[in-house]
């Protein structure tokens, strides 16, 4: 059930049970069971052809819950978003593995709204002296209005070759480390 | 006080105050005091070497619905079946290269999501991992904090703000 703003009570009023089953039940059940969707990617998604410095969307084909249709105006084919479907603040959280980020090199993810990036710090990912498969994950709450669309972004200096401007990289897909992204309502 | 569905009113009800105590008092109690777990340690765990190795610890701060016990010091356990908002993290002396990942596990296994991790560079440093997420669990299942290095036979950090923790808050059915 959708939140409403609760009604202000006042003396003498005869309440009915359509008053209390909005005010009280439909409530209570919107504070505990809010607009939610978790969303994951069981397959590696290779990033190539962009620039170092770009942020990508992440691609998170499969849907563990969607609880208020946040993943139903996806565009075909494209299964980057979540779209809030009723308006507050959110809590985001989200994270993926760079498969073998290469020494030096930086992994870098930021939440973004409708392809702008949330102008507040992201999370990164630097490698040491040897190859690792290093997970990121963030959370922030943001807040959202109805058609606004979230993305997980991710960004990796990790060239094709020495000196390439363009960067290639993969996600890792393995079990305890898929990209995914959770989104849920905390209030209006 | 437990979560109560709330009551469907029906018209030409008469409003007890029983009713209005479980539906409207206890299921507001509820809210705003679910089950929270909040459990740190003061002694160090050996993490590294070859796979996760599970956070031990040794002291409850808050534990509202006996989700801690000594007898299992790398589990919180539910009995209060719904989504939970999980925090953890820990701190290890990592070497110059070395990976430390914290992950949390359900019921022995890794969450199928992401966990989170930080490489050291040329110098040796002492670093902090934290991670969090939202997980829907049953009652009976048990939540870890799983620790990864490649750096072996590393102990976690025990100092006052380096000591390893791991909370967990219902936040709905």
């Amino acid at each position: 059930m959708a939140w409403s703003t609760p009604k202000t009570w006042s003396n003498g009023t005869a309440e009915t049970n359509v008053t209390f089953n909005t005010e009280i039940r439909d409530n209570l059940n919107a504070i505990v069971s809010p607009p939610y969707a978790y969303v994951k990617n069981l397959s590696s998604q290779h990033f190539s052809g962009s620039s170092l410095a770009t942020y990508s969307p992440v691609y998170l084909t499969s849907v563990v819950e969607d609880t208020n249709g946040m993943i139903s105006s996806r565009p075909s084919g494209n299964y980057t978003r979540l779209t809030a479907q009723t308006a507050g603040v959110y809590l985001l959280i989200g994270g993926l593995s760079i498969q073998n980020l290469t020494s030096d090199k930086q992994a870098s993810i930021r939440f973004s709204v409708n392809s702008s990036l949330i102008p507040h710090t992201g999370k990164s990912v630097t490698c040491g002296s040897s190859t690792q498969t290093p997970s990121i994950s963030a959370s922030c709450e943001y807040q959202l209005a109805v058609g606004d669309y979230v993305e997980l972004r991710v960004q990796c200096n990790m060239p094709q070759s020495y000196g390439s401007t363009i960067a290639d990289f993969y996600t890792e897909a393995s079990d305890g480390a898929y990209a995914f992204m959770q989104a849920r309502w905390l209030g209006p | 006080m437990a979560w109560t569905s709330p009551r469907s009113w029906v018209a030409g009800e008469t409003v007890t105050s029983t009713v209005m105590n479980t539906h409207v008092r206890d299921n507001l109690n509820a809210i705003v005091s679910p089950p929270y777990a909040y459990i740190r340690a003061t002694t160090a765990t050996s993490v590294g070497g070859s796979g996760y190795a599970n956070i031990s610890f040794n002291t409850e701060v808050f534990d509202t619905n006996g989700l801690y016990t000594s007898a299992s010091p790398t589990r919180l356990t539910i009995a209060t079946a719904g989504l939970y908002m999980l925090a953890g993290g820990y701190s290890l002396a990592l070497t110059a290269g070395t990976l430390a990942t914290a992950h949390f596990s359900v019921n022995g296994g890794l969450l199928p999501h992401s966990g989170t991790s930080v490489i050291c560079g040329a110098t040796a440093q002492n670093a902090a991992l934290s991670l969090t997420c939202l997980y829907r669990l049953s009652v009976g299942d048990y939540v870890e904090l799983a620790s990864y290095s490649t750096r072996t036979a590393v102990n976690s950090l025990t100092s006052s703000g380096d000591m390893a923790f791991m909370q967990a808050r219902w936040m709905g059915p």
